[in-house]
């Protein structure tokens, strides 16, 4: 899919090429990094079906970023979940990068995942067990080790960027909520992904924190990643560039 | 003395810009000593136990076989068979508990880990990775069992075998207990085929349920 990402932890070309290409064709109209078409999602539970996702179409350009807002029980996070893989549409496709989300296996899915999504949760869902440093690692730990050790260093790079140089052989109990969100952060943005996708990332911080973790996605957005962030706050959907706002299962 | 074996392999694993997952599985491991402490023991005490017995079987034939005039011959057989019938008993008691000791330390540990098992496939690990992160760390613990077990169960073998011989008379009277003892390398390969097999066949289904896990059911909030 994205080879040159997979196997050049350090590099950036992929992206750099596929923007390009998209300002080669037409300067204005980009190719859309997202395609949405009629997706619904039902959960059943017991006897009763719950729609989670009435139908929801949009398209989403590379570079852009948006903030799902809306209320609880809107479907910010049933969005999100489907963007990412995590779970299937009921009916409806979803395309990213041209690439169809649905008819692909789990394990097909997971490898898009590693190589295309960052995820962000607003419970940063930390691996206590593990050092903030080895944290930012771990989708890695099965590669090779001659590739580790490039993405080792990018591991740093990062965690310097989120201002956790200091913190980096802690482990997760040993940090505030804040700090953890920010090597959560630092964990999504290891393997260069296209999108990031970041579910209520200021939920559990206060709100110094918030604004930091906020600046830090901004930053993160100029150099060309798309991120999708979902909240039910307007002052942090307002950092975005677009707001998409949500209500039972429809963007309105 | 204090003997703390986990830190002794903190202390001697080079740490450089190096994480995989033998680090990820090594991690868990240390995180609940106890656990970790108590599973290994009680396997290691199986093994032991095991090439205890075996060594003791062996040693009690040799000893009897030494002693049967030809005229006897028929009935040492009867004897070393009903030896090895026993033997064979006792070995099936060890590997059903070696499995569910493992199997119970294991399932435990994933569900414990739901959370951390649905982050990692959030991210990127796929169903297989998981499922070999089980696998691995019944083996990590199977191993060390092992290595423990086996110095014990020497080491038992060992002092039964001095106190029979130690006790002079060629152990008239002495009863099972101080009886002459054979350490084989068969006794261990066997100690070693079984903790291989029990530790995978423990994993299995640990490791179904692992993998099948959900990751969006598995982040959803507690
Ligand atoms: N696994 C599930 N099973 C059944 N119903 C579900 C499931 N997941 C979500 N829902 C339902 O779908 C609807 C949308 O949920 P979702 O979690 O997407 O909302 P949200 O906008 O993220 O809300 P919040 O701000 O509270 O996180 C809700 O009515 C919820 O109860
Ligand atoms: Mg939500």
């Amino acid at each position: 899919m994205n080879e040159k990402n997979r196997t050049n932890p350090g590099n950036r070309k992929g992206h750099d090429t596929l923007q390009k290409q998209a300002e080669g064709r037409k300067p204005k109209e980009k190719t859309p990094l997202i395609e949405v078409k009629h997706l619904q999602k039902v959960f059943t539970v017991g006897q009763m079906k719950v729609k989670a996702l009435g139908e929801v179409s949009f398209v989403i350009q590379q570079g852009e970023f948006i903030a799902l807002q809306g209320a609880s029980g809107a479907g910010k996070s049933t969005l999100l979940q489907l963007l990412g893989g995590l779970e299937q549409p009921s009916s409806g496709s979803i395309r990213i990068s041209g690439t169809k989300l649905h008819g692909m296996s789990e394990d097909e899915l997971a490898r898009f995942r590693k190589e295309n999504v960052g995820f962000v949760f607003q419970f940063f869902n930390l691996i206590p067990t593990l050092t903030a440093l080895e944290n930012v690692m771990v989708s890695r730990m099965f590669d090779p080790e001659s590739e580790v050790e490039a993405a080792w260093d990018y591991a740093v790079e990062l965690l310097t960027r989120m201002a956790l140089e200091k913190r980096m052989s802690h482990r997760p109990s040993e940090l505030s909520g804040g700090e953890q969100q920010r090597v959560a952060i630092a964990r999504a943005l290891l393997n260069r992904p296209k999108l990031l996708l970041a579910d209520e990332p200021t939920g559990n911080v206060d709100s110094g924190s918030g604004k930091h973790i906020m600046e830090l996605f901004k930053k993160e957005n100029r150099t060309g990643t798309t991120i999708i962030l979902a909240t039910h706050n307007s002052e942090i959907a307002s950092y975005a560039n677009r707001i998409m706002k949500m209500k039972d299962g429809r963007i309105m | 003395m204090y003997f703390n074996l986990l830190s002794w392999i903190k202390l001697h694993k080079d740490k450089q810009k190096k994480f995989s997952v033998i680090d990820y599985i090594f991690r868990s491991l240390t995180e609940h000593k106890l656990r970790t402490y108590l599973t290994v023991s009680g396997i290691a005490v199986c093994i032991a136990l095991f090439i205890l017995f075996n060594s003791l079987g062996e040693g009690l034939n040799d000893y009897i076989s030494g002693r049967t005039s030809s005229e006897h011959l028929e009935r040492y057989e009867e004897m070393s068979e009903l030896l090895d019938g026993w033997l064979n008993v006792l070995t099936s008691v060890f590997v059903i508990i070696l499995v569910v000791a493992v199997a119970n330390s294991m399932l435990i540990s994933i569900s414990e880990r739901q959370r951390e098992l649905g982050t990692l496939k959030a991210i990127g690990i796929t169903s297989g990775q998981v499922r070999k992160l089980v696998f691995f760390e019944a083996w990590a613990i199977t191993g060390l069992a092992f290595l423990i077990g086996t110095l014990l169960g020497i080491a038992l073998a060992l002092g039964c075998d001095q106190l029979f011989t130690s006790a002079g008379s060629g152990g008239e009277g002495l009863g099972w207990f101080f009886a002459p003892a054979k350490i084989t390398f068969r006794t261990i390969i066997s100690a070693a085929f079984i903790s291989i097999v029990a530790g995978t066949l423990a994993a299995l289904y640990p490791a179904l349920r692992a993998a099948s896990l959900k990751p969006a059911e598995a982040l959803r909030y507690e």
